[in-house]
C-alpha cells in the first residue's frame, strides 16, 4: 500500500511539474506514452522468457562457451543501434536477403510494432541471460549433486531450482530492460514507419532538435523520471545487478540434467529458434560486408586511418575521465547512508535522459570554463567521460562496498591513506568489475555519434561519425564495414581487458 | 608513445615548411595574408571529402589570399543547436546551407548581422522567395520523389495521385528533417483544405526516416517505390555511377523551390572577410564548385557552365513565402503528429 501512495505521489509531481514547464497533454503526447509503455512492456516480457530458456540451454549444453557468447551478445549492446537498424533491413527489408530468397513477405512487418519489437529484444536480450547464468553458474556443486542421489526428474528440477531462478531473474533484469526500451530513440525513428509509433524520448528530441526548447525537453524527461520512479516503488527491486558484473565462478562441472531427452528436445529448439532468428541474420550481415570486396578500400583510407586514432584517443580519454571522477566519488562519499539509491537513480538518469540533452546541459555548466571550439577533442571526451562516469560508479560499487564492508573500519582505525586502501584493499574487491567498466565504457564511447555530432569539429572524426558520414553520401556498404569493424574492436577489446589467466572461455 | 612523438615531430617540421612555404608565396604576391582564419559553421556533407569545402577553400585563397576553417556539424538543426549553445561566445563568423525552415523559423535578429544584398551578384531567385536583409540563396532544388525507371514507367503525375497510389513512398519526418516539413509545405501550399485528407491517403503506404540521409539510403535499398528527394538526385547517379535508373517526378502542379542560403553571424570577428567569403560563394567559379559537389543549382543570373543531368527534371517552380513557412510550420507538424 505504501508503495502504491509513493508511486501515485511520483507520478503526480512529475505530471505537476511538466505541466507548469507548459507541457500540452494533447492526444499526440499520450499516444506517445502509450506507445512507450507498450513497446517496453512487449520486449521485457519477450527478453525474460527467451532470455531464461536461452540461458538454460547454454548453461546445459554449452556452459563451456558460456563466457564468450555473453561478451559477443555484451558488444552487441555497445554498437551504435543504427548498425543493427541496417542488419534488419539487409536481411528483412523488401530486398532484404531472407525476404528473397524465403520468398517470406517479412518487410510486411519491419515498420511499426513488430520490427521496433525485433530490434529490441535483439538489443537487450542479453541483460536476461547475463542474469540468469550468473545465478544458474553459482548454484552450489551439492545441490547437483543431492538431486542426482534423489534421482530428481526435469520438472521436479524445474519446480525446484529453474523456477525460483527464473523469478530471481525477473525481478534483477526486466525492470532493466523496460527502462532500456522505454528509452529507445535510434529504432523506434528508423523503424517506427510513422509517427503513431513513437516513443517520449523522440518527443526529447524533437524539442530539442525542432526548437532547441530544453524547458519542454525537461518537462518530458520529468515525465520519464517519474514514471520509472513510479515503477522502482511498485517493483521490489534487488540489488544492483543491472549489469551484472559480479561475474560467476562458471561452474561447469554439473551435467546432471543436460543429459535427459525434454531437457535436449528443449535446449536444441530454443538454440534452432533462436539461431534462425538473430543468429542467422548477423551471419549473413557479416558474410555481406566481408564479401563486398569493393567497399573494403575504406579500411586503408587516411580518413579511416584518422578517425580510428581519433576514436581510440577519445575514448582513452574520456575512460580515463570516468574512471578518476568515478573513484573520486567513491571514495568520498562510500559511507553515505543513501549510495545505493544515489548510484541507482543517477544510473537511471543516465539511461532516460538523451546523452544529446545530458552533453547540452553539462556543456551549459562547463561553458564558463571550457570553450567550444578551441579542443573539440578535449570537449568530447569529457563530456562523455563525465556521462559515463555514473554507469563506472554502478558496475563498480558492489565490490568496493564489499571491501569497505570487510576493512573499512580497520583501515580507518590504521589510519591507511585512500591511495594505499584504493590499491592494496579495494582492488582485490573490484578488479574484475573495474576490468568490466573500463571495457564498456570505452566501447561506448567509441560508438557515440550524439556528442561528436554537436562538438566535433569535423576534422577530428570518430569511427562512428565517419561511418555516419558516409551514409550521407550514398555509401551504405563502405558504412555498414565502418560499423562491423567497430563491432570486432569492442568485442576485441571486451575480451581482452576482462580476459584473466585461467578463464580464456 | 614513439609514433605519437615521431608524429608530433613531423607536424612540427611539417608546419615549418608550411609556414616558410606559405611566406614565400605571399611575398612572391606581393600581398601580406589574413593570418586567423575564417570560421564557417557548415553541415558535414560540405566538410566531408567528397564536398565542396576543399575546392572553396582553395578559390577563397586564390581569390582573397585568406584561409577558411570548416567546422562540419551533422546538419543545418545541429548548426543552430550549437549557436544557441555558444551565444555571444561564439567564434563562428559565416554559416552556409542553411534550408528554408530552418532558417525562416531562426531569429535572425539575435545571430544574423545585417547584409546589403547589392554588396554581392545579382541572385536569380525571387525576392520573394527570401525576403530578408539577414541571408542570401546560395543554392536552390526543387523537391521531387524519386523513382527507378526500370521499375516504373508510369509514375503519378501529382501528388494526389501518388498518394492514391499503392506504391510504397519514404518520406522524411517534419520533426526532424528540413525537407520532411517543406514537403508538408507542399502539400498544403496546393491542396489547402484537403491536406489531411491527401496525407492520410498518403501515409496508408508510407513510411518515415528521421533525416534525408537515413530515407535515400532506405530507398537504394529497396525499400520502397519512391523517395521524398530533389529533382537533381538523378544527377549523382548519372555523374558518379554512369546510372541513368532514376528519375524524378515532374507533378502537373509543379515542385517546390528549396533554397540553402548563407549568413554572416552577428559575433563574427571579420565581417569584411565573412562578406567576401559569400561574395566568393556567389561568384561564377564558387557555384561551379557547389552545384558540381553538392548535386544543386545555381543562383546567380549570371550564366555559369553546369552539366546538363542536373537540369534534366527541372519543372515548373513552386514557392511558399517566408511569412507562410514561419506562420505554419507548427500547424502543420501537428497535423502530420495527429494524422489517422
Amino acid at each position: 500500500m505504501k508503495s502504491v501512495i509513493c508511486a501515485c505521489i511520483s507520478i503526480a509531481i512529475s505530471l505537476g511539474i511538466s505541466a507548469c514547464l507548459g507541457l500540452e497533454f494533447d492526444s499526440y503526447l499520450w499516444g506517445t506514452l502509450r506507445f512507450s509503455v507498450i513497446e517496453s512492456l512487449l520486449t521485457a516480457f519477450i527478453c525474460v522468457i527467451l532470455g531464461f530458456f536461452l540461458s538454460l540451454a547454454i548453461f546445459r549444453q554449452f556452459s563451456s562457451y558460456a563466457k564468450i557468447i555473453t561478451a559477443v551478445l555484451t558488444v552487441s549492446t555497445l554498437i551504435p543501434s543504427i548498425f543493427i537498424v541496417i542488419m534488419i533491413i539487409n536481411n528483412f527489408g523488401r530486398s532484404g536477403v531472407l525476404t528473397r530468397y524465403l520468398h517470406i513477405p517479412f518487410n510486411n512487418y519491419v515498420y511499426g510494432l513488430p520490427g521496433i519489437l525485433y530490434a529490441l529484444v535483439f538489443m537487450n536480450l542479453i541483460f536476461m541471460i547475463k542474469t540468469s547464468l550468473n545465478i544458474l553458474f553459482n548454484i552450489p556443486d551439492e545441490n547437483w549433486k543431492l538431486a542426482q542421489q534423489l534421482d530428481l526428474k526435469a520438472i521436479h528440477l524445474f519446480n525446484i531450482f529453474y523456477k525460483n531462478i527464473l523469478k530471481e531473474s525477473v525481478k534483477r533484469s526486466s525492470f532493466f530492460i523496460f527502462l532500456m526500451c522505454f528509452s529507445a530513440f535510434t529504432i523506434i525513428l528508423a523503424l517506427g514507419g510513422s509517427p503513431k509509433n513513437s516513443t517520449l524520448q523522440v518527443v526529447v528530441y524533437e524539442y530539442i532538435y525542432d526548437d532547441f526548447n530544453m524547458k519542454k525537453a525537461l518537462a518530458i524527461s520529468i515525465l520519464q523520471a517519474g514514471i520509472i520512479m513510479a515503477l522502482i516503488f511498485l517493483i521490489p527491486q534487488k540489488s544492483n545487478m543491472i549489469l551484472d558484473n559480479k561475474g560467476s565462478n562458471f561452474n561447469t562441472n554439473h551435467k546432471y540434467d543436460s543429459k535427459f531427452i525434454s531437457s535436449k528436445i528443449m535446449d536444441y529448439s530454443v538454440f534452432i529458434v533462436v539461431i534462425f532468428i538473430f543468429i542467422l541474420p548477423v551471419c549473413i550481415s557479416i558474410l555481406r560486408d566481408l564479401m563486398n570486396i569493393n567497399s573494403w578500400s575504406i579500411l586503408i583510407s587516411p580518413q579511416f586511418i584518422s578517425a580510428l586514432i581519433h576514436s581510440l584517443i577519445t575514448s582513452f580519454f574520456a575512460t580515463l575521465i570516468s574512471v578518476i571522477l568515478g573513484f573520486a566519488i567513491l571514495l568520498n562519499i562510500q559511507h553515505h547512508k543513501h549510495m545505493d539509491k544515489i548510484i541507482n537513480i543517477s544510473t537511471m538518469l543516465f539511461y532516460i535522459i538523451p546523452s544529446f540533452a545530458l552533453a547540452v546541459i553539462l556543456f551549459e555548466i562547463l561553458s564558463p570554463f571550457i570553450s567550444i571550439d578551441t579542443t573539440p577533442f578535449i570537449l568530447v571526451s569529457l563530456i562523455n567521460g563525465i556521462i559515463s562516469t555514473s554507469v563506472f560508479i554502478y558496475i563498480v560499487y558492489p565490490g568496493f562496498q564489499q571491501s569497505n564492508n570487510i576493512y573499512g573500519n580497520l583501515s580507518r582505525n590504521l589510519n591507511i591513506s585512500w591511495s594505499v586502501r584504493l590499491v592494496k584493499i579495494h582492488m582485490f574487491y573490484i578488479n574484475k568489475p573495474l576490468r568490466f567498466a573500463i571495457s564498456i565504457i570505452f566501447c561506448w564511447t567509441m560508438g557515440d555519434m550524439n556528442i561528436i555530432a554537436l562538438f566535433g569539429n569535423g576534422e577530428n572524426t570518430t569511427l562512428a561519425y565517419l561511418a555516419y558520414e558516409l551514409m550521407s553520401k550514398y555509401q551504405t556498404d563502405k558504412a555498414e564495414l565502418v560499423g562491423l569493424f567497430i563491432f570486432m574492436l569492442s568485442l576485441f577489446i571486451v575480451l581482452i581487458v576482462n580476459y584473466q589467466r585461467g578463464q580464456a572461455k | 608513445m614513439k609514433i605519437q612523438l615521431i608524429k608530433h615531430i613531423n607536424n612540427k617540421t611539417l608546419s615549418a615548411l608550411a609556414v616558410v612555404l606559405f611566406a614565400s608565396t605571399s611575398l612572391a604576391h606581393g600581398k601580406k595574408p589574413d593570418v586567423s582564419p575564417l570560421v564557417v559553421y557548415a553541415p558535414s556533407s560540405y566538410t566531408s571529402s567528397y564536398g565542396p569545402s576543399k575546392l572553396l577553400t582553395k578559390l577563397f585563397y586564390k581569390q582573397y589570399h585568406a584561409k577558411i576553417k570548416w567546422i562540419g556539424l551533422d546538419g543545418s538543426t545541429t548548426i543552430i543547436t550549437r549557436l544557441k549553445l555558444e551565444g555571444k561566445k561564439s567564434k563562428a563568423d559565416a554559416v552556409v546551407e542553411m534550408a528554408d525552415p530552418i532558417i525562416q523559423t531562426l531569429n535572425q535578429n539575435s545571430y544574423l548581422k545585417t547584409i546589403d544584398p547589392k554588396t554581392f551578384p545579382a541572385i536569380a531567385i525571387h525576392k520573394k522567395a527570401y525576403d530578408s536583409k539577414h541571408y542570401i540563396p546560395i543554392e536552390t532544388g526543387q523537391l521531387a520523389f524519386v523513382y527507378n525507371n526500370k521499375k516504373i514507367k508510369n509514375p503519378p503525375k501529382s501528388i494526389a495521385d501518388l498518394a492514391n497510389s499503392k506504391y510504397k513512398v519514404i518520406l522524411e519526418d517534419p520533426r526532424f528533417s528540413g525537407t520532411g516539413i517543406s514537403f508538408l509545405y507542399w502539400v498544403d501550399s496546393i491542396y489547402k483544405k484537403k491536406t489531411t485528407q491527401i496525407l492520410q491517403q498518403l501515409m496508408k503506404h508510407t513510411i518515415t526516416q528521421k533525416t534525408w540521409d537515413d530515407s535515400y539510403n532506405m530507398f537504394l535499398k529497396g525499400e520502397s517505390d519512391f523517395v521524398l528527394s530533389y529533382a537533381t538526385s538523378p544527377a549523382y547517379h548519372i555523374l558518379e555511377e554512369h546510372n541513368n535508373n532514376y528519375s524524378a517526378t515532374m507533378f502537373t502542379h509543379g515542385n517546390l523551390e528549396t533554397n540553402y542560403y548563407a549568413g554572416i553571424l552577428k559575433t563574427s570577428k571579420h565581417p569584411q572577410l565573412a562578406t567576401n567569403f559569400i561574395k566568393m560563394l556567389l561568384s561564377k567559379e564558387g557555384q561551379e564548385i557547389i552545384s558540381r559537389k553538392n548535386y544543386a543549382l545555381p543562383v546567380i543570373k549570371e550564366k555559369i557552365s553546369i552539366d546538363k543531368s542536373l537540369l534534366k527534371y527541372k519543372n515548373t517552380q513552386l514557392s511558399v513565402t517566408p511569412a507562410y513557412i514561419r506562420t505554419n510550420k507548427k500547424r502543420l507538424q501537428r497535423l502530420w503528429l495527429n494524422l489517422k
